[in-house]
């Protein structure tokens, strides 16, 4: 069995935590590292090869996207899923453009983000239902 | 059709923002909410064909929108979609244009793995330098009046630009998701988004 390791980045701990509780318990997916702001991230990436990373965009420190689009600059082959609870348009599109491969919205909540990832992983691009129909409307 | 909803009042934290769909979750006392009003508004978009969106700040206010399908529209017979050849060989690339042609109802041909008949009901192709170069310009010639051709990168010659009669639109080879977006809206819809 592939394993899919995953990196969390999210600055609200109890999220972090819960996250990581409910990815972990999937078998063929394992939480590899945590990290609570986007600042060093390039760093925290090669310290942990994470298939895909679990990134959030309302944090502290580092531009999240500013270090997405670093990081898709750089080559990096981390795939990036944005699980926010943000969801308006332009942010959407600031995201996709900066390298990410989908965009989950929180209020679809965790089960959204474990589809994204299976997605993801498999080389598709991945948006919940809260984000296709914000994209739908534009 | 969405109907928007906005407040000016305290907003919400992100963690009770992915929380505050789930029925009993409430921040209120418990004899002053029950925490079932979004998860009732939720569940009724969502028999309806419809989505609650939520847009929240936390300090600012909450924007909540109902989006339900308009009646009549899906009941009439619907416009066959329209197809679009692609031969993109970056992965990302390809899978961005996949979820944008997907988002607009759309159909994606493979350009080796199309058939005739597909290819022949195509009017667009979308295509890297990975593209067979001759079939392209085969399908921009005698192909349908409107055949365009969305080409990424400048391996697109000139003379064969010349003879397509303005029907190609020439992008980076790596075009951003936004460029991507909007082009295939103008291209298959005739409007600026």
């Amino acid at each position: 069995m592939t394993v899919l390791k995953v990196l969390c980045v999210d600055d609200n701990e109890e999220i972090l935590q819960a996250l990581i509780r409910y990815l972990d318990r999937v078998p063929d997916l394992e939480v590899v590292g945590s990290v609570p702001c986007a600042t060093n991230l390039e760093e925290t990436i090669r310290d942990t090869h994470p298939d895909i990373m679990v990134l959030d965009l309302d944090m502290p420190g580092q531009n999240p996207l500013e270090a997405l689009r670093h990081l898709s600059d750089s080559g990096a082959t981390t795939r990036t899923v944005i699980f926010s609870g943000h969801v308006r348009p332009e942010l959407i599109s600031d995201a996709m453009d900066a390298g990410a491969w989908g965009y989950v919205s929180k209020s679809d909540g965790e089960a959204k983000l474990l589809d994204a990832i299976r997605c993801i992983s498999e080389g598709q691009i991945a948006w919940s239902p809260e984000i296709r129909s914000t994209i739908a409307r534009r | 059709m969405t109907l928007s909803v906005r407040d000016d009042g305290p907003g919400m934290d992100p963690q009770t923002l992915v929380r505050c769909t789930e029925p009993f979750f409430t921040t209120k006392h418990r004899a002053r909410g029950t925490g079932l009003g979004l998860a009732l508004v939720r569940t009724a978009m969502e028999r309806n064909a419809g989505h609650l969106l939520i847009d929240s700040q936390f300090g600012k206010g909450s924007t909540f929108t109902l989006v339900l399908p308009v009646a009549g529209l899906e009941q009439g017979p619907t416009a066959p979609a329209q197809r679009v050849i692609v031969a993109v060989r970056e992965s990302r690339l390809c899978a961005t244009i996949l979820a944008i042609l997907s988002g607009m109802d759309a159909e994606a041909l493979d350009a080796e793995a199309s058939d005739t008949e597909g290819a022949e009901g195509a009017l667009v192709w979308i295509a890297d330098d990975s593209a067979d170069a001759q079939a392209l310009h085969l399908f921009l010639v005698t192909g349908a009046s409107k055949a365009r051709a969305i080409v990424l990168g400048d391996w697109w010659s000139d003379d064969e630009a010349e003879s397509a009669a303005g029907r190609v639109i020439q992008l980076d080879a790596t075009p951003s998701y936004t460029t991507l977006q909007r082009t295939l809206h103008e291209v298959l819809t005739g409007k600026q988004p």
